[in-house]
């Protein structure tokens, strides 16, 4: 009796999730690498106050980073351009993922350029002992450092998130560790050498002052604050990131994700904040300007009141650290450019053919390509000149922020919200209106700052918007032309068409070679408008231990297959997307199963003997009910028991608030 | 519903309810031959009038690939399981071309804590009857005797 006919195994790069430390460390990577170039920039910028402001930028981090934990909560696979979309529409939408790509493109070159400054320098002062001379400018050693990086992980994200986080873990613990062993040492100096706080001092540079000085304000009192504000902002990067790893973060969702928000934030006042403030404390500032601009935290180890090999030696740790820290950097900027593209290619506003995965990682590589492709273009024009990179920064994070920071407010309004729902702190009740204050607040202090950038960072300006117009313009040709192919999707943010790979088993035995955990789940489904019993299983199992598989069964009449099965139909994707979008929701591991037969009953069960689950958990079906479904697979039990089955499966039938039980044994 | 074995079918299926038998035309004649056995059993007339009412749904029961069929209902009024036993000599051949080897019909109490019995005969019956050629040249003595042991 040949019941099974042919199995597939269905499987996107989304389906396992990563912890609250992975999906930290991934914003970490970016956001704390700020902190090797930040500091060095923003005083060339705006003179010797910059300590100050960068402090106060991961202050600010701290409160958006709450905003995004509010926009997260909202929509698992969120992010600006969800949030825009679902507050003001596609255009908006469609101008703020723009204005954000242009950053993720800068932010990658940025780190690179940065991390092969800090080495390039590093090599000024060792190689000299050992009589070799490299004969090369910093900077272009820099730019040939940075293309290797961007090409080391465009390939790690070809191959998928899960691989390069497990990376970004290690790069911040090690990273961590060299930044507390700089704060103990930073603070040993200042006790030894004396402590002078650093001048609260501003003084613009004619390139920072932009077309202020044409307009003729002069840059004093509260607009030079927000301009040197403005300045500072490139210590914000990657924050857009952590709406894009949310949905890959694990049970429970919302409560890791505060838990990511907290080690990030502190990570970020802690390095960013601390150690750009003794560095303004203890090396002088004209040293800062003329020879550690470029490598503000490798000047900090030469100041260090330490003996000369000592500070050499801390040297190379901060080189390695900015190594790491920097290169993750790129790393982050390819999976959160990845990450955008991906939530504006599924809503049909790119073409459907770029989300193709990649035959054997399940990744979509046309977009990771790109977006490696144009960080490398960018490299070679900078020159590896980390101001221009500087000055051209900050345009897309700031808007893009800011129009997030607006869609949530008018999203309280539209009283959107849901099971998890976390909301910005600071709400105001008045009558019947709960005002959301703290949001407004914010909103105002980002819109501030991002429209006095648009008049002081000329290049970001020019840049940014010429950038995101023309991002905008292909977005929006691409939308015309794909709109007859793709529906839109609906207003809760829903995906359209899940890109999913599958791959072809021989038998069911190799198929569960990977299922190992002590409990084992089998979940069948057939009705995408069914799936209570999964959500059952998501909500009370917890994959740590239990391997969940969700089979569906492609009822087949006859023996042999007939035609090519590479695609699935729309009700099948359909089905799909919702297990995946579920999975995602409650951040837990399902592994989904096709496999082609002619009894439904007996698969399920011959599955279950195979595979060693112990448990079955079904939903109803409109056609038979639950009781009769028990009745068709008590049959099917006889049928394929094996004569030494000695455990049990507990088979439970779901629905509504209902659960029939059944122990097969 | 607690965990359950298979169950021995003797404990619901008596000797004379075995019969070897051939010549149905269709379901119906194979399932009211099946309930007339079963009928012997039953002194009740008002539960043998609530089946011969139910007993439609009885023809819309699988037929399994194996040759297996297994018409069954739950009943209010019936306050223990009834079943009889058609092994047919040579099937009847339906639509698609499945084919019915062995007949067993079983009418079930409807009631919840009988239901658990009732999957286990359910389960006890495919197991018993999972190769039908076992049983095509016995006669009914060795059908019960087989079906003992099991």
């Amino acid at each position: 009796m040949k019941k099974v006919k042919k199995i597939f195994i269905l499987s996107t790069a989304v389906l396992s999730f990563i912890s609250f430390w992975r999906a930290a460390s991934i914003v970490i990577s970016d956001f704390g690498s700020s902190a090797y170039y930040a500091g060095g920039i923003a005083a060339k910028s705006y003179g010797p106050a910059f300590p100050y402001f960068i402090f106060m930028v991961m202050i600010l981090a701290g409160f958006l980073l709450m905003a995004y934990v509010e926009s997260s909560s909202l929509f698992t696979r969120g992010g600006i351009y969800v949030v825009v979309k679902n507050a003001f529409g596609k255009t908006l939408a469609k101008f703020g993922v723009s204005s954000l790509v242009f950053d993720y493109l800068l932010t990658g070159p940025v780190s690179a350029i940065s991390a092969g400054l800090y080495i390039a320098y590093l090599l000024d002062v060792i190689l000299p002992y050992f009589k070799i001379s490299v004969g090369l400018s910093p900077r272009f050693i820099a730019v040939v450092f940075s293309l290797a990086v961007i090409f080391y992980f465009w390939y790690e994200n070809i191959k998928g998130v899960k691989e390069s986080s497990s990376k970004n873990v290690k790069i911040t613990i090690f990273t961590s560790i060299v930044g507390f062993i700089l704060v103990v040492l930073s603070v040993y100096t200042v006790f030894k050498k004396g402590f002078k706080l650093p001048p609260f001092e501003i003084s613009f540079t004619e390139e920072s002052l932009g077309w202020i000085k044409d307009i003729g304000l002069k840059p004093v009192g509260l607009l030079g604050i927000i301009m040197a504000f403005g300045q500072s902002i490139l210590a914000l990067s990657g924050l857009e990131t952590l709406a894009q790893v949310f949905r890959e973060i694990e049970d429970p969702k919302v409560k890791n994700l505060k838990k990511s928000v907290l080690i990030i934030f502190s990570f970020g006042i802690l390095f960013n904040g601390l150690l750009t403030f003794f560095s303004a404390a203890i090396i002088p500032y004209d040293k800062i300007i003329n020879e550690y601009a470029e490598n503000l935290l490798s000047g900090l180890c030469m100041e260090l009141a330490l003996p000369y090999s000592l500070k050499i030696i801390m040297k190379i740790l901060v080189v390695i650290s900015a190594f790491l820290m920097l290169v993750g950097g790129v790393n982050t900027s390819i999976v959160g450019a990845n990450g955008i593209l991906n939530r504006v290619a599924e809503d049909g506003i790119l073409p459907d053919k770029i989300r193709k995965l990649h035959p054997k990682y399940g990744t979509t590589y046309i977009i990771i390509t790109v977006v490696a492709a144009l960080q490398s273009i960018i490299v070679i024009l900078s020159g590896g000149d980390v101001f221009i990179l500087g000055e051209a920064y900050a345009f897309g994070v700031l808007w893009s922020i800011t129009l997030n920071l607006f869609s949530l407010i008018v999203l309280r309004f539209k009283k959107f919200g849901g099971e998890y729902y976390s909301k910005f702190p600071l709400n105001i009740r008045i009558d019947k209106y709960e005002i959301p204050l703290g949001l407004i607040i914010l909103f105002l202090i980002v819109f501030a700052t991002s429209f006095v950038n648009l008049f002081t960072k000329k290049i970001a300006t020019i840049g940014g918007i010429s950038f995101s117009l023309l991002l905008y313009i292909i977005f929006t040709y691409f939308e015309k032309k794909e709109e007859g192919k793709i529906d839109i999707h609906d207003i809760n943010g829903d995906v359209e068409d899940e890109k999913v790979n599958i791959n072809t088993e021989d038998d069911i035995s190799s198929l569960f070679k990977k299922i190992t955990k002590p409990n084992k789940i089998l979940v069948p489904v057939r009705n995408p408008n069914n799936l209570s019993h999964l959500k059952y299983v998501l909500e009370n199992f917890n994959d740590d231990d239990t391997d969940i598989v969700v089979l569906y069964i492609k009822v087949e009449k006859g023996y042999e297959i007939a035609f090519n099965y590479d695609k699935l139909t729309s009700d099948e994707k359909e089905l799909f997307k919702n297990v995946i979008l579920m999975a995602e929701k409650y951040g837990k591991t399902v592994n989904p199963v096709i496999i082609f037969s002619n009894d439904p009953f007996y698969i399920i069960l011959y599955v279950a003997v195979s595979g060693g689950f112990n448990r079955i958990c079904m939903g109803v079906s409109g056609s038979l009910g639950a009781e009769a479904q028990l009745e068709n697979l008590a049959v099917e039990w006889g049928f394929v028991r094996p004569n030494d089955f000695n455990s049990k499966i507990e088979v439970n039938i779901i629905w509504e608030s209902r659960i029939l039980s059944y122990s097969l044994s | 519903m607690k965990g359950t074995e298979t169950i021995g079918l003797c404990r619901v299926l008596k000797e004379k309810n075995i019969t070897i038998k051939e010549g149905f035309k269709n379901i119906s004649e194979l399932v009211n031959f099946s309930l007339s056995i079963i009928y012997s059993d039953i002194s009740d007339e008002v539960l043998k009038k609530m089946i011969e009412t139910k007993k439609e749904q009885m023809y819309l029961s699988t037929v399994f690939d194996n040759g297996l069929f297994i018409p069954h209902i739950k009943i209010d009024l019936a306050k223990d399981f009834y079943a009889s036993l058609v092994i047919l000599k040579s099937p009847l051949i339906l639509e698609e071309n499945k084919k019915i080897h062995i007949c067993f019909t079983l009418i079930s109490p409807l009631n919840k804590k009988f239901f658990e019995k009732h999957l286990k005969i359910l389960s006890s019956v495919a197991s018993t009857f999972k190769n039908p050629d076992d049983f095509k040249n016995l006669t009914p003595l060795e059908v019960y005797n087989k079906i003992t042991q099991k």
